[in-house]
C-alpha cells in the first residue's frame, strides 16, 4: 500500500465523517461536494496505483495521462469541495480565529500568493521536460515519488491560490488571479507546442513526445477553462447583482 | 398589405397598460389584431392565478412600470456577444480544420519558438473570452439584464472579426499555418477572409437595427 492510498484514503474518510457529522447537527453541507472530494481523492489513488505508475514508467503518453489527473483534475475537484470550509463547521469557533491567523502569517501568504503557486506548478514542469531531469526521474524512484507530491501538492495550491472558496482573508485581487491564470495558461500551451517541435524531453522516442503534448494540450485546458470559469463567475457576481424585488414580479 | 413598422406598432418603453394588455412581445403585424383584454393571465382560483392579479393590480395601482424595473445593460451584452462569438469561431476552427478535416497540424516543422508561443498565448487568450462571455451573458440573463438585439450582432461581429484576423494576422503575418497546403492557395484566402467580411457585414446590419429599437427580437 502506498503513501498515496494511506494520505488520500484517510482524507475521503475524513471528510465524509464531516459530512456526516454536520448533516446530524442540521447544519447541512451538499451531497455534490462529497462527491467531489470522494471522488477526487479515489482518482489520485487510481492513477497512483501501481498497474497505472507501471504504464506512466513505460509510455510517455501514460506519464502524462497521469500528470493530468493528479496534477490538474484531481486537486480542482479537492479545492472546490472546500475541506477547510466543512473542517470549521466541525470543531468550536475559536478554530476559525486559528485558521485565520493561520493563514495571514506571512510566510503562509506569500506561498499561497498565485504568483508563487503558478511558479511551482509551470516552472517545476518546464524544469522537468526542458532539462534532463526527465531521465533521471524515470532511473530514480525516489526522486519520482518526490515529484509526483509536488504535482499533486503544487496542482492544489494552485486551484486554491486562483480560485479556492475556503475562507482566506486579505487574498490577491481579482484582476492579479486572473492575469496570473492566463499567463500560466498560455505557458501550459506554449510548453507543450514546444515539447512536440523541438523533441523535449529528448530521451523519448518522438511519436510518443507529440501524442503526449497534444495529450496536454487539449486535455489540459478543459480544467483550467474549468478555473477560469469558476473565476468569472466570482467576478460577475459580484458586479452583476440581483435587481432589488426582481424575483417573483415579472408575470 | 405593408408590414407596420415595429418602432411604430410597439413603443420602445410599453406603457404599463401595454404589460397587460397584449401588445408586449406580440408579432408587430398582429398588433391591434386583438381585443384589448386578449391576455388577462391566469384565469381560475388556483394560488398562483390569484397571486398574478393581486400583483397586477398592485403595480397597475401604484403606477410602476415594469419594464423599467431592471436595467438593461447594452455595452455589457455586447461584450459578452463579442467574447462568445469570438470564442466560438476560435473553437469551430480548432475543431473544424485543426482535429477533423485535418488541413492544418499541431505545430509545422518550419515554424519558431517565437511563433509558437505567440500561438499558445492566442490559443489561451480565445479560450479565455469564450469563457468570460459565457460566464458574463448567463449572469446577465439570470438577473435579466441583458438589451435585446445586441446579442446577435455582437456575436456575428466577433465571428466575423476573429475570422479575418485569423486570415491575416495568423495565416500571413505570424505564418503560423495556412489554411490549406495546395496549388491554388489564393481561392482558399479568399474565401475564408470573405466569409468573414460577410459575417462582420451581417452583424453591422443587425447592431443598425438594434441601436435602432428595431431587433429581430425584443426579449
Amino acid at each position: 500500500m502506498s503513501g498515496f492510498t494511506l494520505v488520500f484514503g484517510a482524507l475521503a474518510a475524513l471528510y465524509a465523517w464531516g459530512w456526516w457529522r454536520a448533516k446530524r447537527r442540521g447544519r447541512g453541507w451538499p451531497l455534490w461536494r462529497l462527491a467531489l472530494f470522494v471522488g477526487s481523492a479515489l482518482a489520485i489513488v487510481a492513477v497512483m496505483s501501481p498497474p497505472s505508475m507501471q504504464w506512466a514508467h513505460d509510455d510517455f503518453r501514460g506519464h502524462m495521462a497521469v500528470h493530468l489527473v493528479a496534477g490538474m483534475i484531481a486537486p480542482l475537484g479537492l479545492v472546490m469541495a472546500a475541506p477547510v470550509s466543512l473542517a470549521l463547521k466541525n470543531v468550536p469557533a475559536h478554530w476559525g480565529r486559528r485558521w485565520v491567523r493561520f493563514v495571514s502569517l506571512p510566510p503562509i501568504r506569500v506561498l499561497g500568493h498565485p504568483v508563487t503557486a503558478a511558479l511551482l506548478n509551470i516552472g517545476g514542469m518546464m524544469a522537468l521536460y526542458l532539462t534532463d531531469l526527465y531521465s533521471a526521474m524515470r532511473h530514480s524512484p525516489g526522486f519520482a515519488l518526490w515529484l509526483h507530491w509536488h504535482f499533486v501538492v503544487a496542482g492544489c495550491l494552485f486551484s486554491w491560490a486562483i480560485a479556492g472558496p475556503d475562507p482566506a482573508p486579505r487574498r490577491p485581487s481579482l484582476e492579479w488571479r486572473f492575469g496570473v491564470l492566463v499567463v500560466s495558461m498560455a505557458a501550459h500551451a506554449t510548453l507543450s507546442k514546444w515539447m512536440a517541435r523541438f523533441h523535449f524531453p529528448a530521451s523519448v522516442p518522438l511519436d510518443q513526445v507529440q501524442q503526449g503534448a497534444e495529450l496536454m494540450f487539449y486535455a489540459g485546458e478543459l480544467p483550467e477553462a474549468l478555473l477560469a470559469y469558476l473565476l468569472a463567475r466570482q467576478w460577475v457576481r459580484s458586479r452583476y447583482r440581483e435587481p432589488a424585488g426582481a424575483r417573483g414580479v415579472t408575470p | 398589405m405593408i408590414l407596420q413598422r415595429q418602432e411604430d406598432a410597439v413603443p420602445r418603453k410599453e406603457s404599463r397598460e401595454a404589460m397587460f394588455t397584449g401588445t408586449h412581445g406580440r408579432m408587430p403585424w398582429r398588433v391591434g389584431k386583438e381585443s384589448p383584454r386578449s391576455n388577462p393571465g391566469p384565469s381560475g382560483r388556483g394560488f398562483f392565478a390569484s397571486a398574478w392579479r393581486r400583483e397586477v393590480k398592485t403595480y397597475l395601482h401604484e403606477g410602476i412600470d415594469m419594464s423599467e424595473r431592471v436595467q438593461r445593460r447594452t455595452g455589457a451584452t455586447m461584450l459578452a456577444a463579442v467574447l462568445l462569438g469570438i470564442g466560438i469561431m476560435a473553437a469551430l476552427d480548432e475543431i473544424g480544420f485543426h482535429q477533423v478535416l485535418a488541413w492544418h497540424h499541431f505545430v509545422e516543422t518550419d515554424n519558431s519558438a517565437l511563433a509558437l508561443a505567440s500561438d499558445g498565448l492566442l490559443h489561451t487568450l480565445e479560450l479565455v473570452m469564450l469563457v468570460i462571455g459565457g460566464a458574463l451573458m448567463l449572469r446577465l440573463h439570470e438577473t435579466g439584464q441583458h438589451a435585446p438585439g445586441y446579442r446577435g450582432a455582437g456575436f456575428l461581429l466577433g465571428m466575423g472579426g476573429f475570422q479575418l484576423f485569423d486570415g491575416i494576422v495568423d495565416h500571413k503575418i505570424l505564418g503560423l499555418h495556412q489554411v490549406r497546403y495546395v496549388d491554388n492557395l489564393l481561392v482558399y484566402d479568399l474565401c475564408w477572409n470573405l466569409a468573414g467580411l460577410l459575417l462582420l457585414a451581417i452583424g453591422y446590419w443587425l447592431l443598425r437595427r438594434a441601436r435602432r429599437g428595431e431587433a429581430l427580437s425584443q426579449r
